[in-house]
């Protein structure tokens, strides 16, 4: 009984440990949270565990006409890493706010809405609606997407884009604005200033790299695009770096991610500069893998002595 | 805290064994109340034996093979790549990282007014979720006949409902449990390519030569001539009996249920076969097929594991839709899939 209640006071002493971020105006109690296109919308993963250490829920990308998505095969693995072309499949504005949003609501939980257009037009009309659903705390744009009127390159490589996109999504929607970074630019560093000048309050990195595999017997890509976006405990290394790169850049804080599977990993992206990080392709085989990792980065705070989340954010420069 | 339908964790595992007589088909027994209790026979796991290391990075799903006690439940897997092969050197008291059950299940049609037939086609380790839908029936069955059962005292069980398997295979010792398999049937054929054990030749093409005398035979009165024609006839005397309404009484006595897995090619004939000979269009004669694709997430979250399903939407430009094979499957009603 006695090691009981030593294991009591230890637990009081690691609720002491302060978890809470601010990202902007957004408040969240616990810095850990899905990523975007992993995690559905929130549905699904509530069949197997419980969201009371999510710092927030994040539904995949939304566009203002539903999607499709792209032909199969959407998927294949590689060493360490993941690659996926699913094509942005999902429900569409309209169906969103009337079949969606309502069960994200019932956990209250900060809820980030993950968002893209075909045009730049496009990302001020989504903001615009998105700002009027009742509930969403947060808006993610998502500035990986091909702009098909500039011949389908990203129009988060283009820093005057950026800029564009950025600012007028601010001028539609006073909701906190995370803006997420495709990795595929020269220099993510100036991409980050750039949409921190147009307004942006919160850059979240990185999207997936872009990736392909061959299958050599048939002579052909695995997947039906050829390409697609590598994810996985394969990109972190550079994640890592690109997340540290942000953080000298920019003042605003920063939500990491890439190939997060451990609260080991979390902690790494805290160190480089991240107040927040995101899981993705680490909770489809560990769907406790959130909640590991908010325990585990307390545990980890604790027992180093320090007080709160802050202390280690970014620490590598200090 | 709400019951979750699905638990997660790393598990015991009390069995892996080669199956005997195989080159790489394994028996693997996890300790698991949970899912040893609540599975429906089509549901599947994600399994993940190296739950530590990143390669390779997902689980792999396999079908639910059968509840051994109330503790435990089994799966039948062959090695046939870097995760299977891991899987297959855990040892007795390792721990694996199981999720599920997952996927929907098969689903029981079953009709007291009239007479039961479940027809399952099996393609070698195709059997694995079929293996333990013979007692899903049977307590489907019996559960459904308490709860009624004043008004069917004369209903007779063994007589209304025969369950039948049809398993085929390229070789002999890819046809699992084929000398014990029988206790659970109430007839058994077995086809393999090679002609090393029961028919040889293609499952399906036994189970057309055999069809007549499930839902064809009813029709024999009207068509006597013609009966003993070649199979070609027997789609024309099906689709002339489907016009006539004096045969209507006798669709209704009989309900015929189908259930199948197996390689693609296998599931891709069976399919093409019920179209051709129109057996779709006796709604009651439902086939239900479990399907297999690469899962990363297994829960529905990631949209890689997609299918096309017919679409019924006028307006949609496409005449199909995407469903997930792991969250809106891995069972399909065959009349669904579109190009399949």
């Amino acid at each position: 009984m006695n090691a009981g209640i030593l294991n009591k006071n230890d637990k009081d002493n690691k609720e002491e440990i302060n978890l809470s971020v601010r990202l902007g105006n957004l408040f969240l109690k616990y810095p850990v949270m899905p990523a975007s296109g992993t995690f559905g919308y929130g549905e699904e993963f509530f069949e197997i565990i419980d969201y009371s250490l999510f710092g927030a829920l994040v539904t995949k990308g939304i566009s203002l006409e539903p999607s499709k998505g792209n032909e199969m095969p959407r998927i294949c693995e590689t060493p360490c890493g993941l690659i996926n072309s699913i094509g942005l499949e999902n429900v569409g504005f309209e169906r969103f706010k009337e079949e969606k949003i309502n069960f994200l609501k019932k956990f209250n939980i900060p809820i980030i809405v993950n968002f893209f257009g075909k045009s730049i037009e496009e990302y001020s009309i989504m903001a615009e609606k998105l700002s009027d659903i009742n509930g969403v705390s947060a808006l993610e744009a998502n500035i990986s997407c091909p702009n098909v009127k500039e011949g389908g390159r990203s129009f988060g490589a283009d820093p005057e884009i950026v800029y564009e996109i950025v600012s007028s999504i601010k001028n539609c929607s006073a909701l906190p604005l995370i803006v997420k970074l495709t990795p595929l630019v020269t220099d993510i560093a100036m991409i980050a200033e750039v949409a921190e000048k147009a307004g942006a309050d919160i850059i979240s990195l990185v999207n997936t790299f872009p990736a392909a595999s061959i299958d050599i017997d048939k002579r052909k890509f695995k997947l039906s695009r050829g390409y697609g976006g590598l994810s996985g405990p394969a990109i972190k290394p550079i994640a890592i770096k690109l997340v540290n790169d942000v953080y000298n850049a920019v003042r605003i804080p920063i939500i990491g991610m890439g190939g997060i599977s451990s609260w080991e990993d979390a902690v790494e992206f805290f160190m480089a500069g991240a107040t927040a990080v995101a899981v993705g392709t680490g909770a489809f085989s560990n769907p406790h893998l959130i909640s590991q990792i908010t325990a585990g980065v307390k545990k980890f705070l604790y027992e180093n002595n320090f007080s709160n989340i802050y202390e280690i954010i970014g620490i590598v420069n200090n | 805290m709400e019951t979750k339908k699905i638990i997660s964790g790393n598990f015991e595992v009390t069995v892996n064994i080669k199956v005997k007589d195989t080159d790489n088909t394994y028996l693997l027994r996890i300790k698991n109340p949970f899912i040893a209790q609540n599975f429906i026979p089509g549901q599947f796991v994600m399994i993940k034996p190296n739950f530590c290391c990143s390669d390779p990075l997902s689980a792999r799903p396999f079908s639910v093979f059968r509840k051994f006690n109330e503790n435990e439940f089994e799966i039948l897997y062959r090695v046939c790549g870097k995760g299977t092969e891991l899987l297959s050197n855990v040892k007795k008291g390792d721990y694996v990282s199981v999720t599920g059950p997952s996927g929907n299940g098969f689903k029981i049609l079953n009709n007291k007014k009239s007479q039961n037939i479940y027809i399952l086609i099996a393609g070698g380790i195709g059997i694995a979720p079929l293996f333990s839908l013979p007692d899903f029936i049977k307590n489907h069955i019996i559960k459904n006949s308490i709860k009624e059962n004043e008004e069917n005292e004369n209903y007779d069980l063994e007589e209304n409902n025969k369950i039948i398997l049809y398993y085929g295979s390229k070789t002999e010792n890819e046809l699992y449990f084929r000398h014990s398999i029988h206790s659970s049937y109430d007839e058994v054929y077995f086809a393999t390519d090679d002609g090393s054990f029961g028919y040889k030749g293609n499952i399906v093409d036994l189970l057309f030569y055999n069809m007549k005398d499930y839902c064809l035979k009813n029709f024999e009165l009207k068509n006597k001539d013609k009966n003993n024609e070649e199979d070609k006839k027997i789609v024309f005397v099906n689709q002339e009996v489907i016009k006539s309404e004096e045969n209507v009484s006798i669709k209704e006595q009989l309900n015929i249920q189908f259930y199948s897995c197996g390689p693609k090619p296998m599931l891709s004939n069976l399919i093409n076969k019920f179209r051709d000979y129109s057996l779709d269009i006796f709604k009651k004669h439902s086939l239900q097929v479990s399907l297999e694709e690469h899962f990363a997430c297994g829960i529905g979250v990631c949209l890689g594991c997609v299918i096309k399903i017919n679409s019924n939407n006028n307006n949609n430009s496409d005449n199909f839709i995407f469903k997930r094979v792991c969250k809106d499957g891995p069972v399909f009603e065959a009349s669904e899939l579109y190009n399949y």
